[in-house]
């Protein structure tokens, strides 16, 4: 084979095999995500089983899963589990964030070599839950005014039990009820958008 | 000195039928780009006008009818007293279009028709719900072309006392009008997807001036 041909034999390797190579891996990635949304984890001790509805890891950063909710347990020999329900979705960020506290004597030693592990976990889930209440805010944004609390009212919020939506609560005296609807109309919010809920209240027309 | 002059006339031939080719070209897009519009009224007595949605006028239509009209937005407002001049938006695709002509009837028209049909909305609420003494009906409105009714019911109260609010909505069918949202305190657009938001909003405004002060005089 002469040197020409060699050479054309490379080039075609180096400019068209191997872009096509990566191009197929990628794909092939990607496609295994595809309609997943990524969840990041951080557990203390690093190396405990998470246990995702029937699938198990262990060293693992964050893991894909499609938008649902997920019943996750963390757990690890010599420290007490723990499981925390997770609501997966495209539009907010889930974690995974747990930390397992020692149980047995190697583990309580571990634990106390370990402290600093403990109290960066503890800052990676403050950042969370702040991300987690800006998220609700954007989707919510009624939210962000809520509590109001005046001397006849009280506007707050609780999640539907699909935890998907708000319901706005409301406990006012007799003859209040219209001022707490007005206070959310005067920040700028349609009561007709919302479900209301009355506390402490019957209306006299469901007979 | 003659080929020098052929050149010349080749080139004027030239151009003027270059000319005329893209000045074709451009009059057969400008013609293609016009769509057939197929304007059909749907009430009686209505004459609309068509402006562009830069408020440039484009056609009076006093009758159901097909009109040329180019790719965009336009908005229609009815001419004739009996309807609302509110713009009623449209768009204009590449395929031929009609666009029914329905607008809501004009405030004048629907308070006639509020006038005929409160004692009948009235004894269906009174007939309905045994405390409505203790209410006043107000701010009753009218919707579209009559077939939708709210009204806040305001809870008669002494002194300084602040009453309650509810808010209540009846539609018209085959014309018989029925109770669809009965009075609540709040309606949500949620709970009732089968009825236009513009009504459920309205309702849920806050009650008027006068529809307070009646609360406390009667």
């Amino acid at each position: 084979m002469n040197r020409s041909v060699k050479l054309f034999l490379v080039g075609l390797g180096l400019f068209i095999v191997l872009p096509l190579a990566l191009w197929g891996i990628i794909s092939l990635l990607s496609l295994n995500h595809t309609g997943k949304v990524s969840v990041d984890i951080t557990v203390v001790p690093s190396d405990a089983t998470i246990q995702v509805d029937n699938t198990s890891f262990t060293n693992k950063k964050s893991v894909y899963l499609k938008p649902g909710d997920y019943s996750v347990t963390v757990s690890k020999d010599g420290f007490e589990s723990t499981t925390q329900e997770i609501t997966v979705s495209e539009d907010t960020t889930a974690h995974i964030i747990a930390a397992l506290y020692p149980v047995s004597s190697d583990a309580t030693a571990w634990y106390n070599e370990h402290q600093d592990d403990y109290y960066e976990l503890e800052g990676i889930a403050g950042t969370a839950a702040n991300e987690t209440g800006q998220e609700f805010i954007n989707r919510y944004p009624i939210t962000g005014s809520l509590p109001i609390q005046k001397a006849t009212y009280l506007i707050g919020y609780k999640k539907t039990d699909d935890q998907k939506n708000i319901i706005i609560t409301i406990t006012a005296y007799e003859g209040y009820r219209e001022s707490a609807l007005q206070e959310i109309r005067n920040l700028g919010f349609d009561p007709s958008n919302y479900t209301i809920e009355f506390n402490n209240y019957e209306n006299p027309f469901n007979e | 000195m003659r080929t020098h002059s052929m050149n010349k006339k080749t080139i004027i031939t030239l151009l003027v039928i270059g000319i005329v080719l893209v000045g074709g070209c451009f009059g057969l897009v400008e013609y293609l780009s016009y769509k057939t519009v197929h304007i059909v009224f749907k009430q009686d007595d209505l004459a609309i006008t068509i402006y562009k949605d830069n408020n440039k006028k484009k056609a009076d239509v006093p009758s159901s009818s097909d009109i040329m009209l180019k790719k965009g937005t336009y908005y229609y407002t009815p001419t004739t007293d009996a309807f609302s001049h509110d713009k009623v938006y449209f768009t204009i695709n590449s395929d031929d279009t009609t666009i029914e002509i329905s607008p809501a009837y004009s405030s004048a028209r629907l308070s006639t028709l509020l006038s005929q049909d409160t004692a009948t909305i009235h004894t269906i609420l009174t007939s309905s719900y045994s405390m409505m003494s203790n209410y006043v009906i107000a701010d009753e409105t009218l919707y579209h072309h009559g077939e939708w009714y709210s009204a806040r019911l305001i809870e008669r109260v002494t002194g300084s006392n602040e009453p309650d609010v509810y808010r209540v909505i009846l539609q018209k069918n085959n014309d018989t009008w029925k109770i669809v949202a009965s009075p609540r305190l709040v309606i949500s657009i949620k709970d009732f997807p089968n009825i236009p938001d513009y009504v459920i909003r309205q309702v849920n405004k806050a009650p008027s001036t006068q529809a307070l002060d009646s609360s406390r005089a009667s």
